[in-house]
């Protein structure tokens, strides 16, 4: 029973501060206290993802990022993936690359966006801008887990007279692929913030970013909302689907730890 | 000593290898004019315009603007974020009524924010700060919440039998012991910070390092381009390196505990 409080105690807590903002909001915008067409009320923005529902455009918009952050995420991880297990395996490619994979790796991914306008103006630059930022965690993971390859496990490939290439699929590929997975999710989410950079600093090209930021020269505010909670969401379930295919794929991973 | 020196020289010179044969490659390619010159810049030229550009001080200009603003966001991002990691970490209470808000707003992509707050706050210096902010706000609250979170129980129980304060608590034994944490979260922010002033001054502003990327564009100018994107790498690299080796200065005593674990 008393635990049953305290939980109940947690909610309310948890519940408090959102409920304080949206009340606050929504006498400030209802009463006018604050200028309307910049703090639409709760009322507006659901209105106004009414109308964009109507009309179609919410999941036309939706749809071309979505379709587009798969293909940039798509694209960069599997690029990525070769990337990270050829330096991990061989030591001198890693030598080689290492240093010129660095030196781009410090460019701020938002500076690619005017180079790739220069390669295409159309889908391909933006897919080619998400792709970059899709790729690093990758290969950084990739590469990594390649490398913590337990010791023990290679040598008993070698009393087992493995192939490099038995090796490689039997031992290095499944050992070093909860690492990968890992960079994945994270490649996931830098893809999906990216989608909305690439469409603001790209546009014409439909997608919610576009939207938003058309709604923003036409001071819709109520839609610009919208979109703020639309990619949200989105983000917030991609990642989450991430990290339960992380724990599927990796079950592997916990029963190495319990055997240490 | 002497073989790890030569050992060292040859990664060094391993690693040169791609570089220097993609800027032959490129040389070639232009001077063969195999693709139009306007695209690919022939890398002698990048540096010409590059030191044109630092001799007329223009690089530096937009440089110094870009900087200002990065630290004006991150100053007030990481700094807020630090207060709200630590009042999240010090109480429960507080944990479980600001956490919930401040991981629904941590869903959103950074970018989305650009539209709200370029109409909140126009397109103005205060805009950017703000962008910056947010962006440097989230990876230094994480990181403090962690640190502080993360300070062994023990440490904290002999403070309490010396009969800490909890401001000498504070000051003493906790932000010491979560320092490591504290810089990680401090790189991210400022990595972060720099990622984000270069993409707002890609949408709008009238000078700065991502503006002169995009006014070279617009020129078609792309060696210009180039050399933005190479000052941008650069300097970011640099923030990096400088706090490393702060870091490392100040936490000498670190190494061996971390080894220990």
């Amino acid at each position: 029973m008393k635990s049953k409080n305290i939980q109940l105690m947690h909610v309310l807590e948890a519940a408090f501060l959102p409920a304080i903002i949206f009340v606050a909001w929504f006498f400030a915008s209802s009463y006018d206290v604050l200028p309307r067409n910049l703090f639409p009320s709760p009322v507006d923005v659901l209105s106004g993802f009414y109308e964009v529902l109507n009309d179609g455009s919410f999941f036309y918009n939706l749809n071309i990022s979505v379709i587009r952050v798969l293909k940039g995420f798509l694209l960069g991880s599997i690029t990525g993936f070769f990337i990270g297990i050829t330096l991990g395996v061989s030591r001198f490619l890693e030598k080689l690359i290492t240093p010129i994979f660095n030196a781009i790796r410090q460019v701020p991914l938002p500076a690619w966006a005017p180079l790739l306008v220069l390669v295409s103006l159309g889908e391909m630059s933006r897919v080619l801008f998400i792709a970059i930022g899709a790729c690093y965690p990758v290969v950084l993971n990739t590469f990594e887990g390649v490398k913590n390859v337990r010791h023990d496990y290679m040598e008993v490939g070698k009393v087992f007279k493995f192939s490099k290439v038995k090796s490689f699929f039997k031992i290095i590929l499944p050992s070093s692929f909860p690492a990968t997975l890992t960079g994945l999710r994270l490649s996931l989410s830098i893809s999906w913030m990216l989608v909305v950079a690439a469409e603001i600093f790209m546009t014409s090209g439909g997608g919610i970013g576009e939207m938003m930021w058309s709604c923003r020269e036409f001071s819709r505010m109520d839609l610009v909302v919208v979109g703020i909670i639309a990619i949200a969401f989105v983000g917030f379930a991609m990642n989450f689907t991430m990290r339960k295919l992380e724990r599927l794929f990796s079950f592997w991973r916990i029963t190495l730890k319990q055997s240490r | 000593m002497f073989f790890i020196k030569s050992e060292k020289i040859e990664t060094v010179a391993i690693g040169l290898i791609v570089p220097i044969l993609l800027v032959i490659f490129i040389e070639v390619i232009c001077k063969l004019e195999v693709v139009p010159c306007q695209i690919v810049i022939p890398p002698h030229k990048v540096v010409i315009t590059f030191l044109e550009l630092i001799n007329t001080g223009e690089l530096s200009e937009h440089f110094r603007i870009s900087f200002s603003r990065v630290l004006a966001g991150f100053v007030l991002g990481a700094s807020l974020g630090f207060i709200t990691g630590t009042v999240m970490a010090l109480s429960k209470r507080s944990e479980r009524i600001v956490a919930p808000l401040l991981s629904a707003l941590s869903q959103v992509p950074l970018f989305g924010w650009i539209p709200l707050l370029m109409l909140w706050f126009g397109i103005g210096e205060t805009f950017k700060v703000v962008f910056i902010a947010f962006g440097a706000f989230f990876p230094m609250l994480i990181n403090t919440f962690e640190g502080i979170h993360g300070v062994s129980k023990s440490y904290i129980e002999v403070a309490r039998a010396f009969e800490f304060s909890s401001v000498k608590l504070l000051k003493k034994v906790l932000l010491p012991a979560a320092l490591p944490s504290l810089f990680t979260g401090i790189k991210l922010a400022l990595g972060m910070s720099w990622m984000l002033v270069v993409g707002a001054e890609l949408v709008a502003a009238g000078e700065g390092v991502g503006y002169l990327i995009v006014w070279g564009r617009q020129l078609f100018q792309m060696d210009i381009v180039f050399v933005g994107i190479a000052v941008v790498g650069f300097i970011g690299y640099l923030m990096f390196l400088t706090l490393n080796m702060f870091e490392s200065s100040l936490m000498r005593w670190h190494r061996p505990t971390a080894t220990n674990k």
